[in-house]
């Protein structure tokens, strides 16, 4: 994960997923009701990125870039997963190879398999997946590899205002090493890049 | 008639479930250009020569110069975000000894800027550049490229630009000095740093040896480069001729077509400089120049101006409306009265015998009106007819173009009365003045015949009625001056009253001869003498007194005409008269040594300096204070006369744009009309031309900005929709400044209206403006006070909202007008710890209709869609068919109505009501209006209760009116005749030689009074000894007119003659005839008695006469409504009276009647409620809901609708909707 130019040294622990919300309403009518939805948006959404501990200088780093107090751009860097299901052919799929969206046409290299849970892990995505299309690998026939996408997590990177860093100062009284306790960085999602 | 939705935004409307959606577009209410232009700074110091840019990345940057204290030495670099919100600005300072030119930048390919710029520095020209980043780090310090001697070289205005292949040309003015040859020199640079020696430019056509100035630089998208200059054509004495050109390169610059000429300027009164470019799109290209100016000029040949002369006889100037008045005049004949716009110095109206109102004949040539010696103020003039009969006065109100007359006497030629009494007989009417602030025509009237010498000053009241007015005296004077100090006052001296120090100043003059002059002050409240400055009394005076006069802080100055007699050879120039010392002095203009300096008119500006006409050496300034003169002539201000002479004889001042604006009413025709400039130089103004490729020919010259003070415009294009940026130097006074303004400068506000907050509209059919209520963040940008900010004007008060609503359906948005909306209003609060947010307010145009005072307008006899459609086209601007969409009223009729002293809008809706509409501007901002009537057809029906949320009843704005009684008048007119009154009293006498006489009688001095049935009522009679004797002495009324106006009495007596011829013969034969002496005697004795008799028979008589005059009225009408039912439920009768001035007819006062009391029961029936918001729904609606308890139909008359629409405060909260409140009449 990567805030400005910043590589975070000890990634966070968990994160508030960031995904879109739901601006939406209801009032009750005298024999209904009536339900308005003002659509769904990111942008504005808070995310929070603790460490139950993380290293004196990380906190440092990211403590200079909070006090830079200008808009920065958030890497997540999670990473890009593929569900899929049926019709198998094939299968498993496996690391390394080549996978081809047959609709989209988006390709991606298979970083790590997950059979029990069909998911496969994906580095260097071009292109854009869609949900509910086949993807097949670049083995050749008759043992080419394919599958249904059924979802697909690919978090994009935001511009964000940094809202608050906080922690406790802790110094380890065995080895003399600094370092931060309970630390929570709040993000402002201003755009999707 | 409800709205008409969309098919898809119709079903998504009706759904229970929906995704509101909104937005708000602000825009200008004007044309954008030309622009007005908002200032970048409120610095106070020079800033001057623009140029921008923008970038690749979205940020505009501008560069300009600054003035230090000593030196031109500062660069100001402004940026913005990419997004263009706010400027940022940072100063690069080149040190003392520095006056910077003329700055010019470029992006270079780094996404750096690069900056250019010409400087002198110690006797040198500098050629220097500059790297910066976007936010203005300086990555390359300021480096010289090359420097020239001042005395050998001179170097203009560089231009620089990055071109396609990513290499830089910079292009400058240069004058070899020694070589005697001007040109255009380029250089190239492939990173900015190292630059090529100088080249010319090798552009064929214009001539080396006069200036070329202004390069400026433009790669199209063919890859042809345009560069554009401007070049003196020609020089006269100190004008010059100068257009703009351009030529083109295909090669990079390598090499240029021969000169084409964007602009023509054939003589010295103007000229074209500083063209530069920028393209939109492909084959189109605008280029704005600076046209520059010494004077505006008008004169008989201008467009409207349509009187036959030219002479600027009176010039006055009116700041409130900023419009030039000139009294065309000669000598002494009147011709008319000119107005012209000083900003867009348009003639945009006359008035002379043919207009409407029409001058009256008794005014103008051939008659004698001597106009100059008849001043005023702002837009109220004055004049009087020349003589000692048949007087008048003339006031003129040119904000309410209207013309009273004022005639002292009749006048048989032109069949006038006298309509006004108090001005004495046998005097002039020589001189007059109007005190616009106190309602009042000052006329100052005399004799100056030597032996009845006098003065009668008097006013009248000009906001009398009429039709008689009263000439009121406060000074009348015998033997006050001399014959000689008056005799020339119907030629030259001046009238003036000061209210504020209540005095009335004559000044008597001459220009030649042994005629002394005279100053004479009055005292306005005692009309008494307060000062007389005369040389006989005061050697100080000048001897033939003050020709004109200004009064200033209790000073008064004046112009004379010099002569070296009398001892008076050393006073010249102006003169100074302090009344609170009397000390008189005398002032000589220090830029010529000359005896006669030709002064004439004098006007004060705003701060006490004087400005004065000479009428041969131009216009020359005067400040008291430093005793210091400026002139302003040909050769200081070329082209200030098209006739090149600098004879003016009139002036007046416009103080807030500082110009003059100054006249000539001499008889050289060459030499008369008017010339507006400023007092601080020439006039520039940007103006642009369209050029249409790939032929490339250029449309013709529009104003790019408003005034003839900014000029020199650079602009850049939004990368969004290549609307133009535009910057420019504004010259106020002697301060320069930056503006800058946006071409399209429309823009989406919806994306900062606050979640969680409102964007409520209310329509009602009560005549108040729709409102538009909501708030947004940014408040900080969007305060207009913020110059640094460029949202700030997008939410100041005059901007149009135009606000839609409507529903996101599948993804697709499909949207409804609201309406549009001015801003009247927006708050931001700064607090700390506070993020400012504003809240604005906006009305439907109504709202300005609120503020348009109406005089008078005209009568209509017309239908009230047509008087409506009139009225909006004249006073509220509405001038596009388009902006109108109004029904045919029911029960529409011809109305016989004017209002006078009103608003736009009480107008509007008197027609409205009388009607029984109400005037609504619909959601596409036409005019139209909907009926008020409780049995419009349903528009919209809920058929259950999923929509509805609340409901309530609601008597609030109930009353018990349960009658209505309206009032009206009848068109035409009845005749009544009223009580005998005395009419005429007359008398005289009636002797023994006249016999039977006539006389005709009329009912009215005015002879337009009409009575029946005289009578005669002798008061004294006729009757004697002798005419009884001869019997028949009768007194009656013998003759009565037809018409009315007039009776005739007749006496009949008898003609005594022959009985007295008869008696002188007989005593003349009693005498020859009778020898008896006695006898004699007795019988002369009783012949003479009776002739006697008859020679005393010459006797008074005085009647009345009695009549009953006749009137015409209009018959009085009315009709009632009757709300029987609560009148039964109520026990009584409450009654409502209307009078109604267009009820004209029974029937007409029973619809008004009937509609007022069905609204007095409609609101006893008044609900209110809240359902799901529909677009369908509008105020004038009738639609049909449940009721929520007993589920009956109820049929409801829409009076009030506040649509909200708010986006919840977040993902998490329920506090979003989309409603309509609604006021409604229950009418089943």
């Amino acid at each position: 994960m990567k805030l400005g130019s910043y590589t975070f040294e000890w990634d966070p622990d968990d994160l508030t997923i960031p995904k879109k919300g739901k601006y939406c309403s209801y009032v009750l009518t005298y024999s209904s009701v009536a339900f308005f939805t003002f659509g769904l948006s990111i942008i504005g959404k808070i995310i929070d990125i603790p460490w139950d501990e993380c290293p004196a200088d990380q906190f440092e780093r990211i403590q200079a870039i909070f006090e830079e107090d200008t808009t920065q751009t958030w890497y997540p860097e999670l990473d890009d997963i593929i569900h899929y299901g049926s019709p198998f052919v094939n299968l498993p799929f496996e690391a390394g190879a080549v996978i081809t969206g047959q609709t989209s046409g988006a390709t991606a290299t298979i970083s790590n398999v997950f059979t029990k849970l069909d998911y496969i892990m994906l580095t260097g995505i071009t292109g854009t997946f869609q949900a509910d299309e086949v993807i097949k690998d670049d083995t050749p026939a008759p043992n080419q590899k394919s599958a249904t996408i059924t979802s697909l997590i690919d978090i994009p990177n935001y511009t964000v205002n940094i809202i608050s860093w906080t922690g406790k100062y802790i110094k380890n009284l065995n080895t003399g090493i600094p370092y931060r306790e309970d630390c929570n960085l709040r993000l402002l999602i201003m755009a999707q890049l | 008639m409800s709205i008409t939705l969309n098919p898809t935004l119709q079903t998504a409307q009706d759904s229970q479930s929906s995704h509101p959606i909104c937005r708000i577009i602000s825009s200008s209410p004007i044309n954008d250009i030309p622009f007005d232009g908002s200032y970048l700074t409120a610095e106070t110091q020079n800033e001057f020569a623009p140029n921008t840019i923008m970038t690749s990345t979205g940020r505009m940057i501008t560069v300009y110069i600054e003035s230090g204290v000593t030196y031109d030495r500062y660069i100001a670099f402004q940026y913005t975000d990419t997004a263009r919100e706010g400027f940022t600005k940072i100063q690069y300072d080149q040190g003392t000894n520095v006056d910077i030119l003329s700055c010019a930048i470029c992006e270079l390919s780094t996404g750096n800027i690069g900056l250019i710029w010409i400087e002198t520095y110690l006797g040198n020209y500098r050629l220097r550049y500059m790297v910066v980043t976007p936010l203005g780090v300086v990555i390359t310090a300021a480096s010289t490229i090359q420097q020239w001697a001042t005395a050998s070289y001179t170097l203009y205005d560089p231009f620089v630009r990055k071109l396609a292949d990513n290499s830089y040309l910079m292009v400058y003015g240069f004058y070899d000095i020694g070589a005697g040859t001007y040109s255009i020199q380029k250089r190239t640079s492939s990173d900015f740093s190292i630059w090529s020696v100088q080249s010319t430019c090798s552009v064929s056509g214009p001539s080396t040896v006069l200036r070329w100035n202004h390069p400026s630089l433009l790669q199209i998208d063919t890859g042809d480069i345009w560069l554009y200059f401007d070049h003196v054509d020609s020089v006269s004495g100190n004008s010059e001729r100068i257009n703009c050109y351009y030529s083109i390169s295909a090669d990079n610059g390598a090499t240029w077509s021969a000169a084409t000429a964007l602009t023509n300027y054939t003589d010295y009164t103007a000229s074209g400089i500083h063209p530069i470019a920028a393209q939109k799109q492909t084959n189109q290209m605008h280029v704005i120049f600076t046209e520059q100016r010494g004077a505006l000029w008008a004169d008989k040949d201008e467009t409207g101006w349509d009187l036959i002369m030219s002479q600027a006889a009176v010039l006055q100037f009116d700041s409130v409306n900023r419009k030039i008045y000139v009294s065309v005049a000669s000598s002494n004949y009147f011709y008319g009265i000119v107005r012209i716009d000083a900003d867009t110095w348009v003639v945009d109206d006359y008035w002379d015998g043919a207009t409407s109102p029409a001058i009256s004949p008794v005014f103008l040539n051939p008659n004698w009106c001597y106009a100059h010696l008849f001043n005023g103020s702002g837009n109220k003039l004055c004049a009087a007819k020349y003589g000692k009969t048949e007087r008048a006065a003339m006031y003129f109100n040119g904000e309410a173009g209207s013309i009273v007359n004022y005639y002292f006497d009749d006048n048989a030629t032109y069949g006038i009365t006298a309509n006004t009494t108090g001005l004495r007989t046998g005097l002039y009417v020589g001189q007059g003045y109007v005190d616009a602030a106190n309602n009042r025509l000052w006329l100052f009237c005399y004799d100056s015949y030597v032996l009845k010498r006098k003065i009668q000053i008097g006013y009248i009241d000009t906001s009398d009625p009429g039709p008689e007015y009263t000439f009121r005296e406060v000074v009348y004077e015998e033997d006050s001056a001399t014959e000689g100090n008056l005799v020339e006052m119907s030629s030259r001296g001046q009238f003036l009253v000061v209210p504020d120090y209540d005095y009335i100043i004559v000044s008597m003059a001459h220009a030649a001869g042994a005629n002394k002059g005279r100053l004479i002050i009055y005292s306005i409240s005692t009309g008494a003498q307060v000062k007389d400055y005369y040389i006989d009394t005061n050697s100080s005076m000048h001897y033939y007194g003050l020709n004109q006069i200004c009064f200033y802080n209790g000073v008064i100055y004046g112009t004379f005409y010099y002569t070296a007699l009398y001892s008076q050879d050393a006073r010249r120039g102006l003169c100074k008269i302090d009344i609170a010392t009397d000390t008189i002095t005398y002032h000589r203009p220090s830029w010529a040594s000359v005896n006669e300096y030709y002064l004439r008119s004098l006007v004060t500006t705003d701060t006490g300096e004087i400005v004065i006409a000479s009428d041969y050496y131009g216009v020359t300034i005067y400040n008291p204070l430093g005793d210091t003169w400026s002139l302003i002539n040909e050769s200081s201000l070329p082209g200030l006369k098209p006739s090149g002479d600098n004879k003016f004889t009139r002036v007046a001042y416009d103080s807030s744009e500082s110009m003059i604006i100054a006249g000539n009413d001499d008889y050289a025709l060459a030499e008369a009309g008017v010339s507006y400039f400023s007092r601080y130089g020439f006039l520039k103004k940007s103006y642009y031309r369209i050029g249409t490729g790939p032929a490339w020919s250029f449309g013709s010259a529009a104003a790019f900005v408003d005034s003839w003070t900014g000029y020199n415009a650079v602009v850049a294009l939004d990368p969004d929709d290549q609307s133009i940026y535009a910057f420019w130097t504004e010259k106020d006074n002697t301060e320069l400044s930056i503006k800058w303004d946006k071409e399209s400068s429309s823009k989406d506000i919806t994306p900062y209206i606050i979640n969680g907050t409102d964007v409520e509209v209310n329509w009602s059919i009560d005549n108040k403006p729709s409102t538009l209520n909501f708030v947004v963040s940014h408040g900080h940008l969007f305060d207009p006070s913020n110059q640094l900010s460029l949202l700030s004007i997008y939410l100041k008060r005059g901007r149009i909202l135009t606000l839609s609503f409507g529903e996101e359906i599948s993804g697709i948005e499909y949207w409804q007008n609201q309406g549009k909306f001015i801003v009247i209003d927006n708050e931001t609060s700064y607090g700390l710890h506070k993020y400012p947010t504003m809240s604005i307010k906006a009305e439907d145009i109504r709202g300005e209709w609120d503020e348009i005072e109406v005089i008078a307008t005209e009568y209509f006899e017309q239908s009230p869609e047509e008087t409506i459609t009139d009225i909006l086209v004249e006073y509220a601007d509405l001038v596009n068919p388009t902006d109108f969409n109004l029904p045919t009223f029911v029960n529409t009729v011809t109305i016989h109505q004017q209002w006078l002293e009103t608003t736009l809008k009480e107008i509007v809706d008197d027609l409205c009501d009388r009607f029984g509409y109400f005037l609504h501007m619909d959601v596409d901002g036409k005019v139209t209006a909907k009926r008020i009537y409780d049995q419009n057809p349903v528009d919209h029906t809920y058929s259950d209760l999923t929509k509805i949320i609340e409901y309530s009843p609601d008597t609030s704005f109930s009353n018990f009116i349960n009658q209505v009684t309206v009032t009206g008048e009848e068109l035409s007119l009845t005749e009544v005749s009223y009580p005998e009154e005395r009419v005429d009293s007359f008398g005289g006498t009636i002797g023994w030689w006249q016999g039977t006489q006539n006389y005709k009688r009329y009912y009215s001095q005015d002879k337009e009074k009409v009575c029946t049935s005289p009578r005669l009522d002798v008061i004294q009679t006729t009757a004697s000894i002798p005419f009884k004797l001869a019997g028949n002495i009768s007194e009656y009324i013998s003759y009565e007119d037809p018409n009315g106006k007039y009776c005739e009495v007749t006496i009949d007596c008898p003609n005594l003659i022959p009985e007295l011829a008869m008696l002188i013969g007989t005593a003349l034969m009693a005498e020859s005839a009778v020898a008896d002496a006695t006898f004699l005697h007795s019988s002369q004795t009783y012949v003479l008695i009776a002739i006697f008799y008859i020679l005393g028979s010459v006797v008074n008589f005085q009647f009345d006469i009695y009549a009953r005059p006749v009137g015409r009225l209009r018959r009085s009408i009315q009709s009632t409504a009757n709300d029987t039912a609560f009148q039964t439920e109520l026990g009584k009768i409450v009654s409502k009276k209307i009078d109604h001035p267009m009820a004209e007819t029974v029937a007409q006062c029973q619809q008004i009647a009937d509609h007022e009391l069905m609204v007095c029961m409609l609101q006893r029936k008044r609900v209110k409620f809240v359902k799901k918001g529909h677009l369908q729904d509008e105020a004038g609606d009738t639609i049909k809901i449940i009721h929520p308890y007993n589920y009956q139909n109820l049929t409801l008359f829409i009076t009030d609708l506040t649509r909200k629409f708010k986006k919840p405060t977040s993902t998490d909260s329920n506090d979003g909707y989309f409603l309509d409140e609604i006021q409604a009449w229950r009418v089943t």
